[in-house]
C-alpha cells in the first residue's frame, strides 16, 4: 500500500475520535494501559509471584492499600499492584490478538461471502450459523479443559468464535454496496475481483471494520477475563480475570475489597474505553445518531 | 411463507448436527488416550476392555460416529465419570433451572431495555438520554462476576437483604414444577442472579431500541400520523415504537444466545445448580461425557431460540412473511 | 363567497447555526370555498414550511406570527395545540403528502391506516369507519379488497390514490396536496388528476385544494387561482387565466418560459440563471434580484410593495409599468444570458 493511503487512514482515525467526546475519553484511557502493558516489567515493583514481607519483617498477608503496598497484597503476601502492571500486559496482548485475528477472519469472510453470493455465501453462511449456534464462553472452557491451561490456547479459542458478528454484519454491508454504481462501473472496465473488493467496496465499510475491531477486542478481554474467573486460564500469565479468581478461592472475598476493586476496575475501565471508542467510530458509520 | 419456516427448521437440524459433530472430533483430538473420553480411568483394565468393546470403541471411526449420533437421538447419553450417574438424569433437573433464571433474566432486560431506550429517544439529549446510555455502557463493560460480586458484598454480605446464592435456603425444600416458580422463597434467590444477568445486557436492547426509535420518529409516517391528528402518545407507541421493535427484536434472539453462555459465569457466583455451574464442574473435574452433553444441550437451545425467532420475525414484519421470506 | 383559509402576513422563521432562516416571510392569500388554489415554486422556496406551519407540524423551536391565519374565520394561531389536534386537523383539513412511498406505516395494513383516522375523531364503530373508507376507495379507483393489503404490495399511483381517499375520510374542508405528481410516470399523472377532478365534482359539500408543485402544468389543468411563490415570498397571485395570459412578475415570465409548449415545438428551453438566495442572508431589496434581467437600482435597496394591478391580481415588483416590454423580452434567449 502506498505512504499516502496509509497516513491517509490514520489521519481520518484521529479525525474521527477527535470529534466524539466519547471517542477522546476512550483513546486516552487506552493510550494510558497500552503504555503500561509496554513498560510492565520495568515498572512493576515486586515480582509476580514473590511472598512479600513488610517494613517489620512479617509475611504481609491481605493487607490494605498503604504507602509500602498502594493496593494492597493478597493472601499469599504478593502485592497487588505489581500483578496489576503485569496483568495488564497480558491482558492487552490476548485482547489485541484475538481481537485483530478474529476481525481479520470475520471481515474476509464477509467480504468474499458478500461480494460473490452464490454457493459460496452459502457456504460460509452455513458456517457462520453453526458458530452462531455454540456458547461462547462453554466453549472456551471445553477446549481448555482438554488441551490444557495455555494461554495460546485461550486466543485460538476465541478466534474461533469471535469473527461470527462481524462476518455477518460486514457481509450485509457488502451486498448492498455491491449493487451500486461505481462498483458495475469499476466491473465494466475490467478490474479485477480482488482489487474490487479491496480497492473499492473495503475503503466504504472502513468505518464499520474499525468498530468491530474495537468490539471484538472488548469481547475478547470480557471472555477472557470470565474464562480466567472460573479457573481456566494459564497459570504462568497472570491476567486480571486471573487475579479474580485467585480472590475467590481464597475465600476472602468478603473482606478484601481491595482485591476485588482493583482488577475490576481496570476491567472496566479498559472494555469501555474501546466502547466508547467504538460509538466514536458507530457516529461515523450512521450519522444519524449524531448530535444536531 | 411455509417455505421459508421449513427451510429454516432444516437448517436448525443441520446445525445442530454440525455442532455435535464438531464436538465428536475435538474430544477424539484431544491429548492422551481418546478412550479417556468414555470410559473413566479410574476403572481397572480389564473392565475398561470390556467397556471399550461395549462402546465399540475398538471399532474405526466411522462406526464410532454413528453410535454416537444414535446415542444421541436415543438419549443415550452415557454415565458421568464422577457420580456413574446418567449424564441425562444430571443434565435434565440443572436444564430448568438454567431455563427459569435465563427466562427471568431476559424479560427483565428486555422489558426496561426498551422502555428505557423509548424514553430516551423521546427525550434525546437529556440527562435521561445521556445518563442511561453511560450507564448501560458501562455495566457492558463489566463481566457479570464483577457486578454480580459487587451485589453479593454490597445487597448479601453487608446488607443481609438477599441470600447469597443456591436456588433454596438449605433445609427447605422447593415444591415442584410450576409452583416452583411462585415460591416465596425460589424467587428471593432468583432475584440477584437474574438483576445481575439483566444488567450486563441491559445496554443492547435499550440502545438499539433508542436508535432504532430515533431512525423512525424522522419517518414520513410519522408526520402523517400527527397530520391525522392522532394524540402525541398514540403516535409514539402504535406508530413508531411498533417499527422501532423490529431491529431489537432481530438482535434480541443472538443476544439471548449469548446470554446463555454467559450464565455460566452467573451461576458460578451465585452457586445456582444449572446447566452453566454443571459445565464448570464437569470440565475442571475432566467428566467428559456430562461436559460434552452439556454444551450440545446449551448450543441446542440456542438454535432452537434462534429459530423461533427467525419464524415470529417473519410474523411481525409484514414485507418478509408476504413476500416469502426472501431475505 | 365565504372564505375558507385566509392568510396574512404568514412569517416562519428559524434559528440554525448561520442564523435566522426566513422560510416563509410575509406569504398573504386567501382560498375560497370549492376553490383550487395552486403553489408554484423551486424546491427551497418554502412550500413545505408553509405547509406545516399551517398544520402545526413545525418544530416548537420555530416561530410562527401572521396577522391573520384563519379557517374559516376561526383564528387557528390562538387555538391550543390539543384543541388544534383534536378539533382542525384532518376534519377541516387534511394533507396528502410528498411521496407517498413513505406515508404509508410499512407493518399496518392501508385500510387500517385510513379507517384508524374515523376512529380517533368520531364515534363511529370500526364496520362503519370501514365502510366509509371502502366507499372512497371505490371513488378513487381502488378495488375494496385492498384495504386489507400492506403498503408494500402496492403500485406508487395506488399508493397515491389510497393516500387521497384518507386524506377525505372526515370530509374536510381544505385539502393540501403536496407535490401530488411528482415520482409518478406520466400516464399514472394524469389518471390521478382526472380523477381528482371527479371528485371534486362529485363531492356534495364544499371542497378546495390547495396544490403544491413546481410543475406548471399540473397547476395550468388544475387550479383556479395560482400563487407564484419564491423564498419565502409570493411573487404574483391571480387567477389561472390571468396569471397565462398576462403575467406580470419577471420571475413568472421566467417560468413560463421553461416549460415546453406542444403549441411551439420549435421553441428552445431557457431557463432562468442562477439559484435561489440563501435564506439566512438579510437582503434589503427584491429577492429576485440577483437572477432578473430586468432589474435596476431600487431593486436593490427596496423590497417591492404588494400591488393590485388588475382585478384579483397581485404583484410584488418595482417594474411593473414596463410589463408589456418585458413580456416580449422575456420570450427572447439572450434576454436571461448575464451574470451579476
Amino acid at each position: 500500500m502506498r505512504l499516502s493511503a496509509i497516513t491517509e487512514f490514520f489521519s481520518f482515525q484521529f479525525k474521527t475520535i477527535k470529534r466524539s467526546r466519547f471517542g477522546i475519553f476512550g483513546a486516552m484511557i487506552l493510550i494510558f494501559f497500552g503504555i503500561i502493558a509496554i513498560f510492565a516489567p520495568l515498572i512493576a515493583p515486586h515480582e509476580l509471584w514473590e511472598s512479600l514481607r513488610d517494613s517489620s519483617g512479617k509475611l504481609a498477608i491481605l493487607r490494605q492499600p498503604c504507602l509500602e503496598f498502594p493496593m494492597g497484597t493478597t493472601a499469599m503476601g504478593r502485592d497487588i499492584l505489581s500483578q496489576m502492571i503485569l496483568a495488564t500486559r497480558t491482558t492487552v496482548i490476548i485482547g489485541l490478538t484475538s481481537g485483530l485475528v478474529s476481525v481479520f477472519i470475520g471481515a474476509n469472510i464477509g467480504l468474499f461471502a458478500g461480494y460473490y453470493g452464490g454457493k459460496l455465501d452459502e457456504v460460509f453462511m452455513r458456517l457462520t450459523d453453526i458458530v452462531y449456534g455454540m456458547p461462547f464462553l462453554p466453549f472456551l472452557i471445553v477446549l481448555i479443559s482438554l488441551f490444557g491451561r495455555n494461554i495460546w490456547f485461550v486466543i485460538i479459542a476465541i478466534c474461533c468464535i469471535i469473527w461470527r458478528t462481524s462476518a455477518r454484519v460486514i457481509r450485509a454491508q457488502v451486498l448492498s454496496i455491491r449493487q451500486r454504481q461505481y462498483i458495475q462501473a469499476a466491473k465494466a472496465r475490467g478490474c479485477s475481483d480482488l482489487r474490487i473488493i479491496f480497492g473499492h467496496i473495503m475503503p466504504n465499510i472502513l468505518p464499520l471494520l474499525l468498530l468491530y475491531t474495537a468490539f471484538n477486542i472488548a469481547w475478547s478481554v470480557l471472555a477472557e477475563a470470565g474464562a480466567s474467573f472460573l479457573g481456566f486460564s494459564d497459570p504462568n500469565n497472570i491476567t486480571w480475570g486471573g487475579m479474580l479468581y485467585n480472590l475467590w478461592i481464597s475465600g476472602k472475598i468478603r473482606t478484601a475489597w481491595w482485591w476485588f476493586a482493583s482488577p475490576s476496575i481496570c476491567i472496566i475501565l479498559f472494555v469501555s474505553a474501546l466502547v466508547f471508542i467504538s460509538r466514536a467510530y458507530e457516529e461515523v458509520a450512521n450519522p444519524r445518531l449524531r448530535q444536531r | 411463507m411455509q417455505e421459508f419456516i421449513i427451510r429454516r427448521i432444516i437448517y436448525a437440524i443441520f446445525t445442530i448436527f454440525a455442532v455435535a459433530t464438531i464436538l465428536f472430533f475435538i474430544f477424539r483430538i484431544m491429548p492422551g488416550d481418546p478412550t479417556a473420553q468414555i470410559i473413566s480411568p479410574a476403572l481397572d483394565a480389564a473392565s475398561q476392555a470390556r467397556m471399550k468393546e461395549a462402546f465399540g470403541l475398538d471399532k474405526p471411526l466411522s462406526i464410532q460416529y454413528v453410535l454416537y449420533l444414535k446415542g444421541l437421538v436415543t438419549l443415550e447419553w452415557g454415565r458421568s465419570f464422577t457420580s456413574s450417574k446418567p449424564v441425562f438424569d444430571i443434565l435434565i433437573y440443572r436444564f430448568w433451572n438454567t431455563i427459569f433464571l435465563m427466562g427471568a433474566a431476559m424479560c427483565f432486560t428486555l422489558i426496561i431495555g426498551t422502555g428505557l431506550g423509548m424514553l430516551m429517544a423521546w427525550k434525546r439529549g437529556g440527562p435521561l438520554d445521556v445518563g442511561a446510555t453511560v450507564t448501560a455502557l458501562i455495566l457492558q463493560s463489566a463481566p457479570p462476576f464483577v457486578t454480580g460480586i459487587l451485589f453479593l458484598m454490597i445487597l448479601s454480605y453487608q446488607l443481609d437483604v438477599f441470600p447469597t446464592g443456591g436456588m433454596n435456603t438449605p433445609g427447605m425444600r422447593l415444591p415442584s414444577g410450576m409452583a416452583m416458580l411462585f415460591n416465596k422463597d425460589f424467587l428471593h434467590h432468583l432475584f440477584l442472579p437474574a438483576m445481575t444477568s439483566a444488567f450486563y445486557y441491559l445496554a443492547t436492547p435499550m440502545l438499539i431500541m433508542r436508535d432504532s426509535m430515533l431512525e423512525v420518529t424522522g419517518s414520513d409516517y410519522i408526520e402523517l400520523a400527527q397530520a391525522k391528528g392522532l394524540s402525541p402518545k398514540m403516535v409514539m407507541i402504535k406508530h413508531a415504537a411498533r417499527n422501532a421493535l423490529l431491529p431489537v427484536f432481530t438482535v434480541s434472539s443472538v443476544m439471548i444466545g449469548f446470554a446463555l453462555g454467559g450464565q455460566v459465569i452467573v451461576e458460578k457466583v451465585f452457586s445456582w445448580p444449572g446447566m452453566g455451574l454443571l459445565i464448570v464442574e464437569a470440565a475442571s473435574s475432566h467428566d467428559y461425557p456430562v461436559a460434552q452433553a452439556t454444551f450440545l444441550m446449551l448450543a441446542a437451545v440456542i438454535i432452537v431460540l434462534n429459530l423461533l425467532a427467525d419464524i415470529s420475525y417473519c410474523y411481525l414484519d409484514p414485507r418478509i412473511s408476504v413476500s416469502g421470506g426472501k431475505k | 363567497m365565504t372564505q375558507i383559509l385566509n392568510i396574512k402576513n404568514l412569517k416562519t422563521h428559524y434559528q440554525s447555526e448561520e442564523g435566522v432562516v426566513k422560510a416563509v416571510d410575509g406569504i398573504s392569500f386567501t382560498i375560497g370555498e370549492n376553490q383550487v388554489f395552486g403553489l408554484a415554486g423551486e424546491s427551497g422556496c418554502g412550500k413545505s414550511t408553509l405547509i406545516r406551519t399551517i398544520m402545526r407540524l413545525i418544530p416548537k423551536s420555530a416561530s410562527v406570527s401572521a396577522d391573520q391565519l384563519q379557517f374559516k374565520g376561526k383564528d387557528l394561531l390562538s387555538l391550543s395545540d390539543v384543541s388544534f389536534r383534536k378539533n382542525i386537523l384532518w376534519q377541516n383539513i387534511s394533507l396528502v403528502p410528498q411521496s407517498a412511498m413513505n406515508a404509508l406505516n410499512p407493518v399496518y395494513r392501508v385500510g387500517d391506516q385510513c379507517t384508524e383516522a374515523i376512529l380517533a375523531h368520531t364515534d363511529l364503530n370500526k364496520a362503519e369507519a370501514s365502510n366509509v373508507v371502502e366507499r372512497l376507495f371505490d371513488v378513487v379507483g381502488l378495488q375494496a379488497g385492498l384495504m386489507k393489503a400492506y403498503p408494500h404490495e402496492f403500485s406508487g399511483g395506488m399508493r397515491q390514490r389510497a393516500m387521497i381517499a384518507m386524506s377525505l375520510v372526515l370530509r374536510p374542508e381544505l385539502v393540501i396536496m403536496d407535490e401530488p405528481t411528482t415520482g409518478l410516470d406520466v400516464l399514472v399523472q394524469e389518471r390521478i388528476l382526472r380523477n381528482l377532478k371527479e371528485i371534486r365534482q362529485k363531492s356534495k359539500n364544499s371542497l378546495s385544494i390547495l396544490l403544491i408543485t413546481h410543475d406548471i402544468s399540473v397547476i395550468a389543468e388544475m387550479s383556479d387561482r395560482i400563487g407564484i411563490m419564491y423564498a419565502g415570498k409570493l411573487m404574483e397571485t391571480a387567477n389561472s387565466m390571468d396569471l397565462f395570459n398576462e403575467p406580470y412578475h419577471p420571475y413568472t415570465l421566467g417560468l413560463k418560459n421553461a416549460f415546453p409548449s406542444i403549441k411551439s415545438l420549435d421553441r428552445e428551453l431557457i431557463s432562468i440563471p442562477g439559484s435561489p438566495p440563501n435564506l439566512t442572508r438579510n437582503i434589503s431589496g427584491c429577492l429576485f434580484y440577483e437572477r432578473c434581467p430586468f432589474s435596476i437600482d431600487i431593486c436593490q435597496e427596496k423590497p417591492p410593495q404588494e400591488t393590485l394591478v388588475a382585478k384579483d391580481h397581485i404583484v410584488q415588483c418595482h417594474r411593473i409599468e414596463d410589463v408589456e416590454k418585458f413580456r416580449k423580452l422575456a420570450g427572447e434567449k439572450e434576454t436571461w444570458q448575464f451574470s451579476k
